[in-house]
């Protein structure tokens, strides 16, 4: 028989961790579609993150640093006892950007959450995630219930790839996320299996 | 583009990442009688040292118990730290949990770490190219 003498549990491995990102525009449901999902209620936390460290690499370029302090909500699904996954809601206004090449490093894929009524405030993610070459979905959000718009007019006013999936969710149903979760990790598993072959 | 944006959270350009704790957080008061003491320590325990030099220590690294002894004789923050990883925690969910802002927990978990209180998880390889991962987290989502 083990006997339990240490004050330290012997613990197994630590589990693997694995990102996906939700990105949108303030107020545009984020934290809902998060914690829709999450096991756990989203936690908040607070990251100083500094211009400087956002790839200005330009020699002689001397800048101010300046630091911002944005805070992510973030939830959890625990896949297995050896793998889990945090869902990370990121502010997707343009003065942020520069976080994203930092948070999106090692992340799997990205929700962009889009409110019809706003979507300009979605361009910027889409950028980022269009030229970094990030897998993700457009999901469009039914505010009340409803789409204000048309999902293939908002395709359109959006001008993604046409290999990109854009859904409409809504962001309190875990229903509907659980099925915007399965369309993107589909996306993810299918470019993942083409690099494959 | 949108007007200015208030809220989501940020507070802006504060010339120096070691000041920001020295502001009065908005929302630290309400979750624990520890809250404003909080906002000032962790830049101090860090002795200034901010997230900056943690390239590759990334915070959804999940962090156990390491074994080595003599936790008592840890700082309150640290040994906060390693107590809460008695069940496997993420950094960003020490952050959260500790009220920690994510550059300090980052600092005084790799600390843990180094020391050998804590023992930091393996990183997914290339998790954008393991199909078999993948299929593991679409069963989870479809169990949900």
């Amino acid at each position: 028989m083990l006997s339990m003498h240490s004050e330290q549990p012997v613990s197994a491995p630590a589990p693997v961790p694995v990102k996906i990102i939700v990105a949108g525009g303030f107020g545009v449901g984020k934290t809902t579609l998060v914690g829709a999902v999450s096991e756990i209620p989203p936690l908040t936390t607070e990251a100083a993150m500094t211009t400087l460290a956002a790839g200005i690499d330009d020699a002689g370029d001397v800048t101010t640093k300046t630091t911002t302090t944005v805070a992510m909500d973030f939830g959890r699904i625990t896949v297995d006892e050896s793998l889990r996954l945090y869902i990370f809601g990121t502010p997707g206004q343009d003065r942020f950007g520069f976080m994203w090449n930092e948070l999106t490093t090692g992340a799997l894929g990205a929700i962009v959450l889009v409110d019809s009524r706003r979507i300009d405030d979605s361009f910027p993610a889409l950028d980022f995630f269009e030229n970094r070459g990030l897998p993700f979905v457009v999901a469009i959000n039914q505010f009340q219930g409803h789409l204000a718009h048309d999902l293939g007019d908002v395709r359109e006013a959006l001008d993604v790839d046409p290999d990109v999936p854009v859904v409409a969710t809504d962001a309190r149903s875990r229903a509907d996320v659980k099925q915007t979760l399965l369309v993107l990790l589909d996306v993810v598993l299918q470019r993942a299996m083409g690099r494959a072959r | 583009m949108t007007g200015p944006v208030h809220g989501e959270h940020e507070r802006q350009s504060l010339s120096r990442p070691f000041l920001v704790g020295l502001q009065p957080s908005r929302d630290t008061v309400s979750v624990t009688g520890q809250g404003e003491a909080a906002a000032i320590r962790p830049y101090f325990v860090t002795q200034g040292r901010v997230h900056d030099d943690l390239s590759g220590f990334d915070t959804i690294y999940v962090l156990t118990p390491g074994g080595a002894a003599g936790l008592d004789q840890l700082s309150f923050e640290h040994r906060d730290i390693a107590a809460l990883c008695r069940t496997p925690q993420s950094v960003v969910e020490i952050s959260a949990l500790l009220r920690l802002p994510l550059g300090a927990a980052t600092v005084l978990t790799r600390d843990l770490a180094i020391q050998g209180y804590l023992a930091a998880g393996t990183p997914a390889v290339d998790p954008a190219n393991d199909p078999s991962l993948i299929m593991r987290l679409i069963n989870a989502v479809h169990a949900l």
